[in-house]
């Protein structure tokens, strides 16, 4: 029997924590902290060049500025850092490898000193050839972006290869291609790429470090998504004890990935830890113009995917090749590649599949983790080809995507039973809610309409035993604290935990609270990322919510002279009908209740829960097999209405439907704000985000100058979002991941819709106004397909015409 | 990024701003609204070590009309206020259009229609239609008052034809003779907050011959550049006809000198100032044979 009642238990709607402080604005952000005079300020010089050896730095002048105290070059702090593969220094040793890459640190009593000494800093460079096309990086050895590959060290289940710009080399061979290719009645090969694209948070990273004199001890405050995750990154890089590193994480102003792991915390700590400066705290603000270039962005990437079909309109066989443009580094970026690679037959059941997802190293800035983690890129592509697919084989794409969809315990492509999912119903509702099926005359005078669909699909992407664990204090006035280190970035997580604890122990969420990191006082938590904490912590914090209120039912128990079963909380009165009692929770959980034994019993009531997913099995590094190779997976689908003005080639959405199994809305409202915010960022991405460079290798587009992102007025005024319930077997309340996953299909919805518009095919993201002008000229001209390869563009700026000048 | 240290001065009246001015020379710059300068100082594209303020200078704000000599635009007037003038709205359609067409609704309620002319960026979406107004700049300095045409003003990207010292004062907008009608379209990557791709202003106004145009562009050439040629060839017409169009969009096109940047290739901002041109043109021609002159 169900001991609890309340009314803000799971799956109600209810209101989010924090949502207050942060609309009168006295949440504290990193950036708030105050550290008083002692505090000093860290600005990067960076490298001018894509490629080079550093044959010199020279900080005479800098150290001339009235206020620097000190410049710190990578030779100060040599020390590699890394998720996955440590490739990474914080400041450059020896050699640059991207135009941007940290090559000194100035440290200084004030910003405006901090920085006039960076611009005082000079270097000299031999120039070394860089590459920035990651097929050529792939494929020619002839420039080497990490010539000290072998020497990194990595987790067992990336492969890198030494000797070339493959920094992880994920496959899947699983039946046989070749032989099913040569049976099938028809083979399609398509291409797709897109730039790399980056986060757009509002909050720039930020973080200050301080090394305490006497003992070593570090503290670090931070823009982390993952305080623990990040400890450990610096543990590892620097050999420290995990218990002389403390990582404080305030709120954070949006993540998507971005401040996923270790990201400018070493650069900082390169300032903080140099023994001219410890024992003072160094704060480490980057700008906005630096953001794109200090931490990862979304990596590009190129895909080629081949299918064979049969008569029937089944796929027999898929052929992939990813090319994942990962920059300089892969640290974070190997695992995305993966995440890709183990998903690669996408929502449909495919017997036969041969995989090849590659990390390649390429003189930029490098990629990682951003929202979506591989799946955006391979449905970005895999969506699109299956839409030409179906229309090369006269099929209509939906009914060929239900012909051939992954239904439940058929196998993915790592052999594993898919779980258990009604897809099949959200494409029914979107089809019929988009009149997906009926062409429909444009609203816009001389537009032309069109609509498209896409599924899509994402496990959590992460090690096999990626941990949670969460303390639930019960107060001594009935309140609760939970202490679960997930970040809570706007996603609204503390709100779930709230609901769950609520839920567990008849407190209603209002006396609940939630607070933000901090590894001295948290217990551990892999990471805010992969749609996982719902339902990993989820799992974590509803254990320690149930060993509190069983904590607390036995005292009552004692207490009463019943039975616990006879005990029931509801909205924080404890109740037992047996003995006639209603009391509200008091002081005697917390000092211990005077029991009729004559003894006190009991004292604070803590509750713990811990969870590691028991069954994952990392895919064999040559198949890419395993029983169970993630958690789960959250499927849905994406169906779009676009315009297009032909004469200009602007795209206006009128209209979207989003829907996802997530087995259980454990916070609908921020369910809704998921869905309707990832739809938002998805046709984002699709239509116009786009990192670009010149030919030097130089960003272009470092600010919202020019890397542009949808504005309210770019994307349709509602998401219809949507979701179904099919419960997940091992998971908290049935509830699967959802975060990411609203990202991962509006653009190539957007990209099929475009066709349906306009009868040709845009191989390229993003479908910008130009890009899509220029393939309505292609199509008068009898074209049918436009690529146009990101690399080549960057070789567009040595032609551009630059007469002004 | 992050701004060196800077002086700021706050002067209370013209002499002042340009006494202030003369004494720091090229030391100093002139912040109206400053969301052109400021960002600029964040990059270090430009380094003032005196940040001399307009924004206490009485002198400076306001926005008047009158019939005959046409509206006046105080050198401190926001765009907002400019945007949303009702004399402006009935009658100068380009320079509101512009208005609105810049930036957000926060931006604008800082940033200044003269700054944006100052500043003399290609792409600012104010200098089309300070070219098809044939706008007047009223500027004192050093030398006393004197008035530069808008022809004359910008030299070149970033560059404008004060002498040192000079402080644009404010602008007047001529009033377009007889029954007129004007538009600005501004074709960006997204529909809000950003700079122009192509930008074209077009003004008709009913003269004693017939319909006589004006076109101006935007962020295609290093000065600001009106389409002589394409005015003539439409030059008369009330109604023009797809032809004609077609005609004086080549020549609009053929009138500008566009470069390949990060926000567009050359050959698209060609293509776009004739399509746009075409759209400008039907838009001021309907409405110039409509009721509402606007
Ligand atoms: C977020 C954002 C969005 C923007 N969007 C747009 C846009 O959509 N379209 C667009 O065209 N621009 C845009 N801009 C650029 C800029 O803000 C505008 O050009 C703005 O109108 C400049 O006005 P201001 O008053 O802020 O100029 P300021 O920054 O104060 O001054 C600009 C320049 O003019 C000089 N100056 C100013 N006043 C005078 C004067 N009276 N006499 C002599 N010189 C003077 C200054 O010294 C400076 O060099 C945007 C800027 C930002 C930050």
């Amino acid at each position: 029997m169900k001991q609890t009642v309340t009314r803000n238990g799971v799956g109600a709607w209810t209101t989010r924590k924090y949502d207050h402080e942060k609309a009168v604005g006295t949440l504290a952000f990193t950036d708030d902290l105050r550290f008083g005079p002692e505090l000093l300020h860290a600005r990067a010089f960076r490298s001018t060049k894509a490629h080079a050896e550093i044959v010199s730095i020279d900080v005479s002048e800098a150290m001339k500025v009235k206020g620097v105290v000190k410049v710190v070059v990578g030779e100060n702090f040599v020390h590699r850092f890394g998720l996955y593969l440590h490739d990474r220094t914080p400041l450059a040793v020896g050699k640059v490898r991207y135009v941007g890459e940290p090559v000194a640190l100035v440290v200084a009593e004030t910003e405006e000193a901090a920085e006039e000494g960076m611009l005082k800093v000079t270097a000299k460079y031999r120039d070394l050839p860089p590459v920035f096309d990651p097929i050529k990086a792939a494929t020619d050895n002839s420039v080497l972006v990490h010539p000290e590959l072998e020497t990194y060290e990595h987790v067992p289940f990336i492969t890198p290869f030494p000797g070339t710009n493959i920094a992880n080399w994920f496959r899947i061979r699983r039946g046989d291609v070749e032989k099913a290719f040569a049976e099938s009645k028809y083979v399609v090969e398509e291409a797709v790429n897109c730039p790399q694209i980056a986060h757009g948070f509002l909050e720039p990273h930020c973080c200050i470090c301080k090394e305490e004199l006497s003992t070593g001890n570090l503290t670090i405050w931070s823009t982390a998504q993952s305080a623990f995750a990040l400890r450990e990154i610096i543990a590892t890089g620097l050999g420290y004890p995990l218990a002389k590193i403390r990582v404080i994480a305030p709120p954070i102003g949006g993540g998507f990935g971005g401040k996923a792991g270790m990201t400018v915390e070493a650069l900082c700590l390169a300032g903080a830890m140099d023994p001219d400066i410890k024992g003072r705290p160094v704060k480490l603000y980057i700008p906005r113009e630096e953001v794109m270039l200090t931490s990862w962005v979304r990596q590009a990437y190129i895909a080629k995917i081949k299918l064979g079909i049969d008569a029937d309109g089944k796929i027999t066989a898929i052929k992939n090749n990813f090319y994942f443009d990962t920059g300089i580094s892969a640290e974070y970026g190997a695992n995305p590649v993966r995440s890709a690679g183990y998903s690669s037959t996408g929502c449909y059941y495919i017997p036969n599949v041969w995989t090849d997802s590659y990390a390649v190293y390429t003189n930029k800035p490098f990629g990682g983790a951003y929202r979506g983690f591989g799946l955006p890129e391979l449905m970005g592509a895999m969506e699109v080809v299956i839409d030409i697919a179906a229309r090369k084989i006269g099929m209509d794409p939906i009914e060929f995507r239900l012909k051939n969809m992954l239904r439940t315990g058929l196998p993915t492509c790592t052999g594993m039973p898919m779980n258990a999912h009604s897809l099949d119903t959200i494409v029914e509702k979107i089809v019929d809610r988009m009149k997906l099926k009926e062409k429909e005359p444009a609203k816009r005078k001389g537009w032309v309409r069109g609509k498209g669909f896409a599924l899509a699909l994402k496990a959590p992407a992460m090690p096999a035993d990626a941990s949670s664990s969460a303390i639930v204090k019960i107060l001594g006035d009935g309140g609760v604290e939970v202490l679960a280190a997930t970040m809570d970035m706007g996603q609204g997580a503390y709100t779930a935990y709230a609901q769950i604890a609520s839920e567990e122990l008849g407190i209603p969420i209002e006396k609940i609270r939630c607070y933000y990191p901090d590894t001295q006082s948290h217990p551990y938590d892999w990471q805010t990322v992969a749609s996982r904490s719902c339902w990993s912590m989820g799992m974590a914090v509803k254990r320690a919510a149930t060993d509190a209120r069983e904590k607390l039912l036995a005292l009552y128990a004692e207490f009463w002279q019943t039975d616990p079963e006879t005990i029931t909380i509801e909205h924080g009165i404890v109740k037992c009908k047996a003995k006639g009692k209603a009391e509200p929770i008091d002081v005697q959980v917390q000092n211990g209740f005077f029991m009729p034994s004559g003894k006190f019993v009991g004292g604070p009531i803590i509750g713990s829960g811990t969870f590691v997913p028991p069954d994952v099995v990392n895919p064999d590094p040559e198949t890419g097999q395993s029983p169970k190779s993630v958690v789960h997976f959250t499927v849905g689908a994406v169906g779009v209405d676009v315009e297009v003005d032909p004469a200009t080639g602007a795209v206006e959405v009128n209209k979207v439907s989003a829907g996802y199994d997530i087995g259980k809305a454990v916070s609908p409202m921020n369910v809704r704000g998921q869905i309707e915010g990832g739809t938002v960022q998805g046709i984002s991405a699709g239509l116009m985000e786009a990192m670009y460079y010149d030919e030097h290798g130089k960003l272009l587009t470092p600010d919202f100058t020019d890397y542009k992102i949808a504005t309210s007025m770019d994307v349709p005024g509602e998401v219809d979002a949507f979701w179904e319930e099919t419960p997940e077997e091992l998971s908290p309340y049935g509830n699967r991941g959802v975060a990411e996953h609203s990202m991962i299909s509006p653009a190539p919805a957007i990209n099929n819709a475009l066709f349906d518009a306009l009868g040709i095919r845009i191989h390229t993201y993003p479908t910008g106004r130009e890009r899509v002008y220029k393939a309505i000229q292609e199509k008068k001209r009898g074209e049918t397909d436009i690529w146009e390869y990101p690399y080549a563009l960057e070789q567009s700026y040595k032609n551009a015409v630059k007469e002004w000048k | 990024m992050s701004m060196l240290a800077f002086e700021l001065e706050r002067p209370r009246d013209l002499a002042s701003a340009v006494e202030s001015l003369g004494r720091h020379g090229s030391r100093a710059m002139l912040k109206a609204g400053g969301t052109d300068v400021i960002v600029w100082m964040h990059k270090h594209a430009v380094q003032p070590e005196v940040l001399v303020d307009l924004s206490e200078v009485p002198e400076l704000g306001g926005i008047s009309f009158y019939p005959h000599r046409g509206i006046k635009i105080g050198a401190m007037a926001t765009v907002n206020q400019v945007g949303t003038h009702e004399d402006a709205r009935v009658h100068y359609g380009a320079l509101v259009d512009a208005c609105l067409s810049h930036s957000d609704p926060l931006i604008r309620n800082k940033a200044t229609v003269v700054g944006n002319v100052c500043a003399a960026v290609p792409s600012g979406d104010l200098i089309p239609a300070f070219s098809v107004y044939e706008a007047v700049m009223h500027v004192y300095g050093p030398g006393g008052e004197r008035d530069i045409a808008f022809a004359d003003f910008i030299t070149g990207p970033r560059k404008n034809s004060l002498a040192p010292g000079e402080i644009v004062v404010s602008a007047t907008l001529p009033m377009p003779s007889g029954r007129s009608a004007a538009c600005y379209i501004k074709l960006g990557r997204r529909n809000a907050l950003d700079l122009a791709q192509v930008g074209v202003a077009c003004l008709a106004m009913q003269g004693s011959k017939g319909a006589e145009y004006r076109l101006a562009y935007g962020a295609v050439s290093p000065r600001p550049v009106r389409a002589a040629e394409a005015e003539d060839i439409l030059a008369g017409s009330e109604s023009p006809d797809e032809a004609l169009l077609d005609r004086a969009a080549k020549a609009a096109a053929a009138a500008v000198n566009p470069i390949t940047d990060v926000r567009a290739g050359r050959e698209y901002r060609l293509s776009m100032v004739e399509e746009l041109t075409r759209r400008a043109v039907s838009i001021c021609a309907e409405r110039l044979t409509g009721r509402e002159s606007r």
